[in-house]
């Protein structure tokens, strides 16, 4: 009997599932996340289909938007004795430039949960002090009188002899703690993206579990067994419960979308529907540039464009009317959606040639132009102008920054277009850099999902 | 599309352009700087003066680099090189200078000539071809910093590939950088500069210190309707601290800067509105061959201090403590290599903010090294590494805390430190206690402990002694 295998690609907002049984495409489908939950979305999906899947395999983003908000309240740290401080002194820096009150990055969890273990390795991996149980004991205490339920184990040259960092894990595990101590890459010899993994492992390790239980009432519903939920991390490898995988998921996506397009001399500029990326085939970096610094996770070279689809158009009181720096996301909505009142790039878009979308509603186009006009109308530099043509000059400000970037940061000529947005912006980008040699995906829309079948052929 | 997209995407060009530098200016041939992604301090007020030395000496084509680090003609300390290049656009041609901050050695010697080797403005590649007799011969020169030669080459290959770049996306844009454009871009932030001068208050503020080599700096500084002037006037002569007149201009460019806050482009429109006057013959208008290692590490902190009290004296709703005031330099010379740590204080506390622990005010790349790179690669063990607890100055609004960082050597050594005078202590704002200074300890390995009394020293250090260095907090503001 011909095998049922499900594809899943989440983002924060959207997510899209394809349906195979056996070699055959059967169905393909686009959810929009904040009018119903995942779990419901999918559950009709597979009863509507009378699917129950073989395998189903997610690459998923969704807990991206946690990331944003301050993580994980109960995350405490063990670190190297005399180091307790030092994760909050290697936190970038956010501005390059020079202010009253320059502004360090928070770090992923609080620092008053970090405490100090004298036991030390030197780069060669001997042992210079060993583990004292006393230290674990009294640290223990600790944990249990502040009600920390999530511990990170950070001990210097982990990666030179992983010893002392396996004893103290197992340890807090017996104890009945959640524990990240990733196994470190061999090659590494800063020991803070290793500690920032684990971190943030730990800090989104409670929302990935809720994520994960909402796939896997879908399946319930359809009669099928948990078993057969694989995610994949940023290289494209399957797992089911490892924690350790989780920071590493969240690039998954862009595994999905390179590993079946293009050869390693193009780059992909991806224009999905919630954010614009720029992918670099077959450079793959061990380091992911995070907001809070580098975090050890092997993916292909990513760069994240300033313009975003969901970037407010604004007035500004020095620079006029610009784009917002902070994406808003789809929660209320863009304007088109009939959702939010603030008005984003992608409604811009959507002026200038409607997307086909179930979202988009007619009757909020009306309302986006008014509220474009009273943006125009509020900037006396800009109100001698027609809203039409800065309607117009705010498209072409929006493609030549995005080919501005793409041309300064890609080292490839090839570049391929994808995502949701590729067909639409493609002769406009292609007009603004013709140097570069320009590809179109044909499966862009469905790109991050239908790559998804081999995966789930190999398990 | 209209004259204001066109110069707010002109702008955002010029800023995506030197984006992934360290530091990088774009300039245009009747030498106004149109863009510039500045490091540290000294890079505000000397990449103009050096691109203009450039391209009156030498006119370089696109394809031409030329080298220079000479801090009398736009340089700032010997170790930074800076390479300056052209690009052609139609009729038009561009500067793009970028600099490479190589192994910091920092010598206090008479003449600055001692100090390192001193790069004149040296052509190094004419139309694309280097020419590698010179960059041999000032690698061989003993007081060359390490890897020299490979650094440089590798910064010249970035650079050519950032103009590469630069023609791909700009052959259809052309129009953007249009001579009309490029000056309506200076005039609006001009305007800009001027409408957020506007805002602040009106009038003038004295300052007075005295420096420990015993120097005194004198400033007045003012904000009027279109201008903000300093007015250096009896500014003491040179004692053995010496500051370029450019790098004081940029420091005044810099302070004002920050008291704007950060939407303000820096471009030749900023520097029209400041006048800045230093004395003929004063500390802060050193000639060749004065040398300026002191003058840039310990002497600019206190112009920048001076100008900074200023703006909050006249400006008292942004007032600032003082920035804890030099960056603690620690060498361990083993026999085949030698160690550099280079450490932040902690900011000043403002009226309404703690300051931050272990970030120089006035560097915007943290260069804070791996342990376990460091440990690796050098004969060392870090014991204690961090924040240097209660050592920013009490207050409403705290200081930020100094950084802490204790080795013990594992083979013996020469030690080397610059950490600036004791008696320099951040000093809080209204009422706010003072930051601590910086300071060094020596534990050796018999149990005794020795406390160094001045600010730079040399030290030799046998295997298993330990060295502390501390960096100073910031001052606090407001009572405690």
């Amino acid at each position: 009997m011909a095998k049922t295998l499900v594809g899943l690609h989440v983002g924060v907002s959207f997510a899209e599932v394809a349906l195979w049984k056996g070699q055959s495409l059967v169905a393909t489908r686009r959810f929009y996340l904040p009018s119903e939950p995942i779990a419901s979305h999918l559950g009709k999906f597979l009863q509507e289909h009378q699917a129950i899947p073989d395998r189903l395999i997610v690459a998923s983003r969704y807990i991206e938007k946690v990331l944003d908000s301050r993580l994980g309240g109960t995350v405490a740290q063990i670190v190297t004795a005399g180091f307790e401080t030092w994760p909050i002194l290697r936190q970038p820096t956010l501005s390059h430039l020079f202010e009253l009150r320059p502004v360090r990055q928070s770090p992923l969890a609080s620092q008053d949960l970090i405490f100090g273990l004298s036991a030390r390795m030197d780069h060669t991996g001997k042992e210079l002090k060993p583990v004292v149980a006393e230290e674990l004991d009294v640290i223990l205490a600790k944990f249990k009188a502040l009600g920390v339920k999530r511990v990170c184990v950070n001990l210097l040259f982990a990666q030179a002899n992983p010893t002392h960092q396996q004893q103290v894990a197992d340890f807090f595990k017996k104890q009945g703690f959640e524990v990240f101590a990733a196994p470190r890459e061999k090659s590494s010899n800063d020991e803070m993206p290793a500690w920032r993994k684990n971190l943030l492992n730990a800090c989104l390790s409670g929302v990935f579990q809720e994520h994960f239980e909402e796939i896997a009432k879908a399946v319930d519903v359809a009669g099928g067994d948990r078993n057969c939920i694989y995610f994949i991390n940023s290289y494209g490898e399957p797992f089911q419960k490892d924690p350790d995988q989780v920071a590493s998921s969240l690039f998954a996506w862009s595994h999905s979308v390179v590993s079946s397009l293009g050869d390693n001399d193009s780059a992909i500029l991806y224009l999905g529907l919630e954010s614009f990326y720029l992918i670099e085939k077959g450079d793959a970096q061990s380091l992911w540039k995070s907001q809070w610094g580098p975090i050890e996770t092997k993916t292909e070279s990513h760069f994240r464009f300033t313009i975003q689809p969901t970037l407010e158009v604004m007035n500004h009181p020095l620079d006029g009317i610009r784009f917002g720096d902070i994406s808003l996301g789809y929660e209320p909505g863009p304007i088109c959606f009939g959702r939010g009142l603030r008005p984003m790039v992608i409604d811009l878009m959507c002026l200038r040639e409607k997307l086909a979308l179930p979202q988009v509603q007619e009757k909020a186009i009306p309302k986006l132009r008014n509220q474009l006009s009273t943006i125009f109308r509020n900037n006396p530099e800009m109100n001698k102008f027609s809203p039409l043509q800065l309607e117009k000059d705010l498209i072409e400000v929006l493609n030549t920054r995005v080919c501005l970037e793409l041309a300064m940061k890609t080292t490839r000529k090839k570049i391929i277009v994808s995502g949701y947005f590729a067909h639409r912006a493609f002769h406009q980008l292609k007009s603004l850099v013709p140097d570069l040699q320009w590809e179109k995906d044909e499966s862009h829309e469905w790109r991050a999902v239908t790559s998804l079948k081999k995966i789930g052929e190999m398990l | 599309m209209n004259n204001h997209f066109s110069t707010s995407l002109l702008n955002t060009c010029l800023q995506e352009f030197l984006s992934d530098l360290d530091s990088g200016v774009f300039m245009n041939e009747a030498g106004e700087i149109l863009a510039m992604r500045y490091e540290n301090l000294p890079d505000v007020g000397t990449y103009g003066p050096m691109v203009k030395t450039v391209a009156r000496y030498f006119q370089p084509k696109e394809g031409d680099f030329v080298l220079m680090n000479d801090p009398y003609s736009g340089g700032t300390l010997l170790f930074s090189m800076g390479l300056v290049t052209a690009i052609q656009m139609g009729q038009q041609t561009f500067y793009f200078a970028s600099r490479i901050r190589l192994k910091p050695e920092l010598v206090f010697a008479k003449r600055i000539e001692e100090e390192g080797v001193r790069i004149p403005p040296t052509p190094l590649v004419s139309q694309g071809k280097i020419n590698t007799e010179v960059l041999d011969a000032i690698g061989a020169n003993p007081l060359a910093p390490p890897q020299f030669r490979e650094r440089i080459l590798e910064h010249i290959q970035v650079m050519q590939s950032r103009v590469q770049q630069f023609h791909t996306v700009f052959k259809v844009h052309e129009k953007l950088f249009s001579p009309a454009n490029q000056k309506n871009l200076l005039a609006v932030t001009r305007q800009k500069v001027l409408d957020k001068m506007a805002e602040l208050p009106r009038g003038e503020a004295k300052y007075e210190a005295k420096l420990h080599s015993g120097e005194i700096l004198r400033l007045k500084a003012e904000i009027t309707s279109e201008k903000f002037i300093c007015d250096f006037q009896g500014t003491s002569s040179a004692q053995g601290t010496h500051i370029t007149d450019m790098i004081v201009y940029g420091a005044c460019v810099a302070c004002l800067l920050a008291f704007l806050g950060s939407e303000i482009p820096l471009n030749e429109g900023v520097y029209s509105v400041i006048d800045v006057s230093t004395p003929q013959g004063s500390f802060i208008s050193a000639k060749y061959p004065a040398p300026l290692t002191r003058g840039i590490i310990e002497g600019l902190p206190h112009v920048a201090t001076g100008i900074l009290t200023t703006l909050s004296e006249i400006i008292p709703r942004q007032a600032i403590a003082h920035n804890s005031f030099i960056i603690p330099t620690l060498t361990l010379d083993f026999k085949t290599q030698a160690f550099i740590d280079v450490m932040s204080g902690g900011t000043g506390a403002t009226i309404s903010s703690h300051g931050i622990a272990g970030m120089h005010f006035w560097q915007r790349s943290s260069r804070e090294m791996s342990v376990e790179m460091i440990e690796t690669s050098y004969p060392l063990l870090i014991l204690q590494n961090g924040i240097r607890e209660g050592s920013g100055g009490k207050g409403q609004y705290s200081g930020g805390d100094g950084i802490v960082r204790e080795f013990e050597v594992l083979a013996s050594c020469e030690a080397r430190w610059v950490i600036g005078s004791k008696q320099y202590h951040p000093k809080g704002a209204k009422n706010g206690g003072a930051g601590q200074p910086a300071d060094l300890l020596i534990h050796r390995k018999d149990g005794t402990t020795e406390i160094p009394k001045d600010g730079t020293g040399i030290a030799h250090l046998e295997p298993h002694d330990h060295i502390t260095i501390m960096s100073s907090g910031g001052g606090g503001y407001g009572k405690p």
